[in-house]
């Protein structure tokens, strides 16, 4: 909402600029763009434009009682995921997602399936892969050979669906989406997890381990066999 | 070093003669210097990426004698005498590579770090492979971590590059007698 919206006034600003300034057309070709730069430049220096923030009409924010709407631009979304859990080894595989977003209007529909698709995957290994080991302040696995990530073996296939609402205060009606698919899909996973063994897990990553202890934890304890 | 104290121009290192890219390149460097970086900084050819240096990522992967590997991996020593094939030798003629194209269309690049040697490693695999299905394309695919995309359209770029599908059906539940090991949920 902030940087697309920015950045699209800045643009509009710009070409205004080179219109009443430099003689562009109401429709150019590239050529013809940077030729008006080029004659800006030459009459009036660099060609740049500055917009600064303003928060928009009908989004109300008081700083000093911390009331309103902080951010007026939330994404929503679903995540389902359909996950297995091997009692033998005690892992769990992610074995398909879904994902239903809400990001105002797609301005990019292969790129942004990407961004949903990348993040879950990263959400993925949020839930079952990574984890960071600290020693005295410092991460002592930190290499790809004992942080372990997902990799194409390990990513299951992925359903990206949008609802478009256009957010009237974004860039052409969109709002952010890198960041929401990150934090969707562990509580799913987890989730799913306490639907296959019915044992709540609530710490991440879910590595076997942990699966182990929580399942062992969670069965009755049996009498010892009398002599 | 000379009596003035100048380097010269590496004179007293061993020429090592290889061919990238079908051009015949000599370097003189240091023979345990990584392929990686006799390509990066001695050969200039960027392209190729250096991600983890230790072999896990697969981001450096260039192909060599029709292998793939870690240049991250390689002394130059070893290289003596192979032909070595990097991203930038994918393109002919100043036309992109049915791989590259396909990965520009189907959004197979996000920041790129890993893309040189996905791209590479997708040549490895079609010159292997011509029509791989999904589960070749993730094997072909394994030694190579990707962070940006989830990989989902890495696989469907290779796949329409060979002209093959990349969506494989969902792993279906695991029917009844085997469900005493697996427990689902949807």
């Amino acid at each position: 909402m902030v940087v697309g919206h920015l950045i699209e006034r800045a643009c509009v600003q710009l070409i205004s600029m080179l219109r009443e300034q430099a003689g562009l057309g109401a429709t150019h070709t590239r050529e013809e763009f940077l030729a008006a730069c080029e004659r800006y430049r030459a009459a009036h220096g660099e060609v740049s434009s500055m917009c600064r923030y303003e928060a928009p009409p009908g989004i109300y924010w008081d700083d000093q009682k911390y009331h309103g709407e902080a951010y007026g631009a939330y994404a929503w979304a679903i995540y389902v995921a359909q996950v297995a859990v091997d009692t033998v080894t005690y892992s769990a595989e992610v074995e398909n997602f879904w994902a239903v977003q809400e990001v105002g209007t797609v301005l990019h529909p292969v790129m942004a399936a990407g961004q949903i698709e990348g993040g879950i995957a990263q959400g993925i290994g949020y839930a079952l892969y990574e984890k960071v080991v600290l020693a005295d302040g410092r991460m002592t696995n930190n290499q790809m050979t004992n942080y372990i990530m997902p990799t194409a073996q390990d990513v299951p296939p992925i359903h990206v669906y949008f609802e478009e609402i256009p957010f009237r205060h974004g860039g052409y009606g969109a709002k952010g989406l890198g960041e929401l698919p990150h934090d969707g899909p562990a509580p799913a996973i987890l989730n799913a997890i306490r639907d296959a063994t019915g044992v709540s897990f609530t710490a991440i990553p879910l590595l076997p381990e942990d699966l182990y202890a929580g399942l062992v934890a969670s069965q009755p304890v049996e009498e010892p066999a009398l002599p | 070093m000379s009596a003035n104290g100048k380097v010269k121009a590496n004179a007293h290192w061993p020429a090592i003669r290889f061919t990238v890219n079908g051009e015949s390149r000599m370097v003189n460097v240091p023979p345990m210097k990584r392929l990686l970086d006799v390509l990066r900084e001695d050969l200039h050819l960027t392209g190729t990426k250096e991600g983890c240096g230790e072999g896990e990522c697969g981001s450096c992967s260039v192909r060599m004698d029709n292998e793939l590997v870690n240049s991250c991996l390689v002394p130059v020593l070893q290289a003596e005498g192979a032909e070595i094939q990097t991203v930038e030798g994918l393109a002919l003629d100043g036309e992109l590579h049915p791989l590259q194209k396909a990965f520009l269309k189907n959004g197979g690049a996000q920041c790129g770090i890993c893309t040189p040697g996905m791209l590479m490693a997708a040549a490895q695999l079609l010159a292997h492979s011509p029509h791989p299905d999904e589960v070749e394309i993730r094997e072909g695919l394994a030694g190579n971590l990707c962070r940006c995309t989830g990989f989902i359209r890495i696989f469907e770029s290779v796949a329409a590059a060979a002209g093959t599908s990349a969506s494989a059906p969902a792993k279906e539940p695991v029917k009844e007698p085997e469900m005493e090991q697996t427990h689902h949920a949807r």
